[in-house]
């Protein structure tokens, strides 16, 4: 009780240290007027206004849901891909180019190339989809191949079905692989994607949000909005960590 | 029981059992003794089923259930120690009993990787012995135990396998007189 105290403490004295350092420069730019810098007050004053803006909340459903919708379809193709190419090593070879592009390509280029066939609205879906798949499809891959065959074998000489086997040695081999995956993956998912939203502009997201603040030269907007992809990123995060790495993890397991 | 037919066997072009031929039937204990590479573990992974003879044949009777304690323990790292046992259809009670009687019984909650060698040995026993089986494989059964736990372990042993059939491993005589076994020479 008395540590953890003294850790949130901690926590909170560092994010006031760094607040109170961000004023002071702020406040020594503006006056000396080499570039504007929004404070820390101007920024929360904006990010009041902007959640009081029943626009801005359209804007965070639209975002996470395009976002979600291309994170979560890439788990799913990912883990089937992993799959395969855990357990074939022709499927494997047939595949990795794909997985090798997918991630020597910097994803700017991957949204400027979607550009030119998709409509703005569904880049973001589609390129938080590309940044996912291939980290899923591989920690899937690892995790299977580091299934330890020794075990398998015993498992399978004393009598356990191979539905019993792929439950009680493979699934728990792979899990955490899988698991560490998805939370990394989440992170991928909503940077890449708030990032196409920002090149693309679609209608009523978080992206064209931030795009059009700095377009208006809008400093404590443009700060407010980053705010906002700072707060939702943090609490995606979180809930994933809680739901896998606590109640519901310890239910599949 | 189990019939080896003039076996012949190699790993790539290393000849490891040339014309070899056993026949285990009930009742009997067969330890396998000889020098290393002289191909016991390779007699043990034929009879299971886990490699296949390139000359000769072997005959089993159907639908026969191997209990094996492995040259390595082979513990799920997973799954408690009890879990390990009763995974494959053990029930809890005989394992906790078995557990008991090689000193392990406040150890079938705790993790493999809470184990020492020698326990993690006595565990593979227990869960070899805890399930029912219709013949018994063992590969060194008696890795990093001490003589005390060697002869409690055998003396639990002799006492589960009852006339079933048993096929030992080892490289001590001393071992395989504890369990009764007539020796299989291999040069």
């Amino acid at each position: 009780m008395k540590n953890n105290l003294k850790k949130i403490s901690l926590k909170a004295g560092s994010i006031l240290l760094w607040i109170l350092l961000w004023h002071i420069l702020g406040s020594l730019a503006n006056s000396k007027l080499l570039f504007k810098i929004p404070l820390p007050l101007d920024t929360l004053k904006e990010f009041i206004n902007c959640v009081k803006l029943p626009s801005f909340w359209e804007a965070v459903a639209s975002s996470l849901l395009h976002i979600l919708s291309g994170f979560i379809f890439a788990v799913v193709l990912g883990l089937i891909f992993g799959m395969l190419s855990g357990n074939s090593n022709i499927f494997k070879t047939i595949a990795e180019p794909i997985s090798r592009l997918i991630r020597s390509v910097p994803v700017a280029a991957f949204i400027i190339l979607a550009w030119l066939w998709i409509p703005s609205d569904v880049i973001p879906s589609f390129i938080s989809f590309l940044m996912v798949f291939p980290i899923i499809w591989l920690q899937v891959e690892t995790g299977l191949l580091s299934v330890d065959n020794r075990l398998v074998e015993m498992a399978g000489v004393m009598g356990m079905t191979k539905t019993e086997i792929v439950k009680n040695i493979k699934i728990p081999t792979i899990m955490p692989f899988f698991r560490e995956s998805v939370i990394t993956g989440l992170g991928f998912a909503w940077k890449s994607g708030v990032a196409a939203e920002v090149i693309c502009n679609p209608t009523g997201s978080i992206g064209a949000l931030l795009s059009n603040a700095k377009s208006n030269l809008e400093y404590a907007k443009v700060f407010a909005v980053v705010l906002t992809i700072i707060i939702l990123s943090l609490l995606l995060e979180n809930i994933i960590k809680f739901f896998w790495r606590g109640n519901l993890y310890d239910k599949i397991k | 029981m189990i019939k080896l037919n003039n076996i012949g066997f190699s790993y790539e072009k290393t000849e490891v059992l040339k014309d070899f031929s056993l026949q285990i039937s009930k009742k009997d204990r067969i330890c396998l003794f000889g020098e290393s590479g002289s191909g016991k573990t390779t007699i043990l992974r034929l009879i299971l089923g886990l490699e296949t003879p390139l000359k000769g044949e072997i005959q089993k009777a159907e639908n026969l259930k191997p209990a094996v304690v492995f040259q390595e323990d082979r513990l799920i790292p997973f799954k408690s120690v009890l879990e390990n046992i009763t995974l494959f259809g053990a029930d809890e009670e005989t394992a906790l009993l078995y557990l008991e009687r090689l000193g392990l019984k406040d150890y079938a909650n705790k993790m493999p990787s809470d184990l020492s060698g020698g326990m993690s040995r006595r565990v593979a026993l227990v869960r070899a012995l805890s399930n029912q089986f219709d013949y018994l494989v063992l590969d060194e059964p008696f890795t990093g135990l001490d003589q005390e736990n060697i002869d409690t372990a055998a003396n639990l042993i002799n006492e589960v396998l009852g006339e079933k059939p048993l096929i030992l491993v080892t490289h001590s005589k001393a071992e395989a007189e504890l369990l009764n076994c007539t020796f299989e020479e291999l040069v």
